[in-house]
């Protein structure tokens, strides 16, 4: 860049490197925070580092938490016999907003991927078959992605959790509500179609 | 089907250039290299959105361009679309009636089927050529079957890197199953596209063989898979590739890739009963090969109920008078685009209506007869 002073263009440069933040969002940004008051400009970056040092994985269902256990894991109005295996933690907060789920959850942290080397050892998916060994799981809910990754990790655990005499079951596909027919894509109408249910 | 209008701006070697075909056959003549074979491949693109010999589409500007645009009027279902493709800074973009559309979108709209002479290969080189046609002429009016290869591809891809790394991780081998009953599902439901393809095809093709080699030869067709050995065995596909599956485990991983699937399958054609790719002449190919593709023309139409826009380049030069006119007379439904630098259609014998000739001279088109 070679314009702005040093300290400016570093701090231009940190941000870009930001997921969603291009140069000239990056840019706007920069020249926001330097005109914060001291105050809101301590309280910015207490704010980044603190999340950083207390952000740690829930010991039970591994998603991101800044306690041991998470809220969810703590809650005993929960439903303490069901787990919804998930491949992120944002996949909770959008199954939450639903307020229809109300079991436990398991965060996989990836899906299985020969091609990125990410094998069973590199999820935590050892960690989900000691917690259904440890407590009394009735069902566990494979919301993987509808990828092959996705699929092929559902498979690969539902092939382990099944013997342990726990009903296992998997989201099904199908036609977006609200959607038309017409728009929905090919793939999707496949599989809606593979996966009708008696009315 | 039909197409309209058609424009080129900055294209190969077109300029600027408007071109309005006939409805029936139109011949495209010209020397060499003035541009015929640009104005095929300006059509294929349009209603495939790739090009059959450019895999770069920065290739398709004119030189000293960065951008080309190309606009066709077309007529689809009796109904008038604008039909755009264009290319800016390397990356294409269609658009449909004025709205930006994804590739996969405008599908169905413009159809082609297009022979040109590299279509000798499918008859006379190695399986990969005929799986190129298969996949390609299923993808033309079966949607669904271009996302089951995608997704054959990726799981078969996933699978061989596992393959591989069982080598120096062998506790992986755990993890092989999930993607064998991916494979095996997937697999299956390309197989059974290809097997029912391979059905119609086969009735179409040998029809249209007959005729061009008037009634001296048969050509056959059939599905050649590593799975199944006869199609009795379809209702039993499934646990037939899993017993394959099962049972070169250990090649499968000292090799690290995967031996069984459709990924290898091939497609047998006969003529008069022998192989036409080890035994057939040169004429015998050629025939085979037109067999093939202009079969489309009526497979096309019973699954879409409209006959696709087809595009001949540069076959007539190598074909004798008799199977000149059976081409002909296929393309009496369709509108028609025919590359050759003489007027074929001028026997002196008549049967000269519906002929339509647009030179080609440097990349400026002149329509110099329309009857």
């Amino acid at each position: 860049m070679g314009y702005y002073p040093k300290t400016l263009e570093r701090l231009v440069l940190e941000l870009g490197k930001l997921p969603g933040i291009g140069e000239k969002s990056a840019q706007r940004l920069a020249f926001h925070i330097i005109n914060l008051s001291d105050e809101e400009i301590s309280s910015l970056s207490e704010a980044l580092i603190s999340a950083k040092a207390k952000i740690v994985l829930c010991q039970k269902c591994f998603t991101i938490t800044d306690k041991e256990i998470c809220d969810i894991c703590e809650n005993p109005k929960r439903d303490q016999e069901t787990i919804c295996v998930v491949q992120n933690s944002r996949d909770i907060f959008a199954i939450e907003k639903t307020r229809e789920y109300n079991g436990l959850y398991h965060v996989l942290h990836g899906a299985i991927s020969p091609l990125d080397g990410i094998g069973p050892q590199d999820i935590k998916a050892r960690e989900l078959l000691l917690r259904i060994g440890e407590s009394d799981i009735k069902e566990v809910i494979m919301a993987t992605n509808a990828t092959v990754e996705g699929e092929a990790t559902a498979m690969y655990l539902g092939n382990l959790i099944s013997p342990l005499g726990v009903k296992v079951t998997r989201l099904a596909k199908g036609i977006p509500i609200g959607a038309d027919l017409e728009y929905t894509d090919e793939i999707t109408l496949i599989k809606a179609f593979e996966g009708r249910n008696e009315i | 089907m039909f197409i309209e209008e058609l424009k080129l701006i900055h294209y190969r070697n077109y300029e600027n250039e408007c071109i309005t075909p006939h409805r029936g056959i139109n011949i495209i003549m010209g020397e060499n290299a003035q541009g015929k074979t640009n104005l095929i491949e300006a059509m294929f693109f349009l209603s495939r959105g790739y090009s059959h010999r450019a895999s770069n589409v920065a290739e398709l500007a004119q030189w000293d361009h960065d951008d080309f645009f190309m606009n066709a009027r077309v007529v689809s279902e009796g109904v008038k679309h604008t039909l755009s493709a264009k290319s800016h800074q390397g990356k294409r973009q269609f658009l449909l009636d004025g709205k930006v559309k994804k590739r996969d979108k405008i599908n169905g709209i413009f159809n082609t089927i297009l022979f040109e002479p590299d279509d000798l290969k499918i008859v006379k080189e190695g399986p990969d050529k005929r799986r190129r046609f298969l996949n390609q002429e299923i993808s033309g009016f079966r949607p669904e079957y271009h996302y089951i290869l995608r997704d054959y591809e990726k799981i078969l891809n996933q699978r061989n890197s596992l393959l591989k790394s069982i080598h120096y991780e062998p506790s992986l081998i755990t993890t092989l199953d999930v993607w064998d009953d991916q494979l095996i599902q997937t697999g299956v439901r390309l197989m059974n596209h290809r097997i029912r393809y391979l059905h119609r095809l086969n009735r179409e093709a040998n029809n249209l063989h007959q005729i061009l080699s008037l009634g001296k030869e048969t050509l056959s067709l059939s599905y050649l898979n590593n799975i199944i050995d006869s199609l009795e065995e379809l209702s039993e596909i499934k646990n037939l590739y899993k017993k394959r599956l099962e049972s070169s485990r250990e090649e499968e991983i000292s090799r690290g890739s995967t031996i069984y699937g459709p990924h290898v399958d091939d497609m047998i054609i006969q003529i008069n009963g022998k192989d036409a790719r080890r035994y057939g002449s040169q004429g015998q190919q050629r025939s085979a090969a037109i067999s093939l593709k202009l079969s489309q023309i009526e497979i096309y139409y019973d699954n879409t109920g409209e006959y696709p826009v087809v595009l001949l380049d540069d076959i007539f030069s190598e074909l004798d008078e008799h199977r000149r006119k059976s081409i002909l007379s296929l393309l009496n439904k369709t509108q028609a685009f025919i590359t050759c630098t003489e007027d074929i259609l001028n026997d002196g014998k008549g049967e000269q209506e519906n002929r339509h000739i647009i030179e080609i001279v440097q990349g400026k088109a002149q329509v110099i007869i329309n009857k």
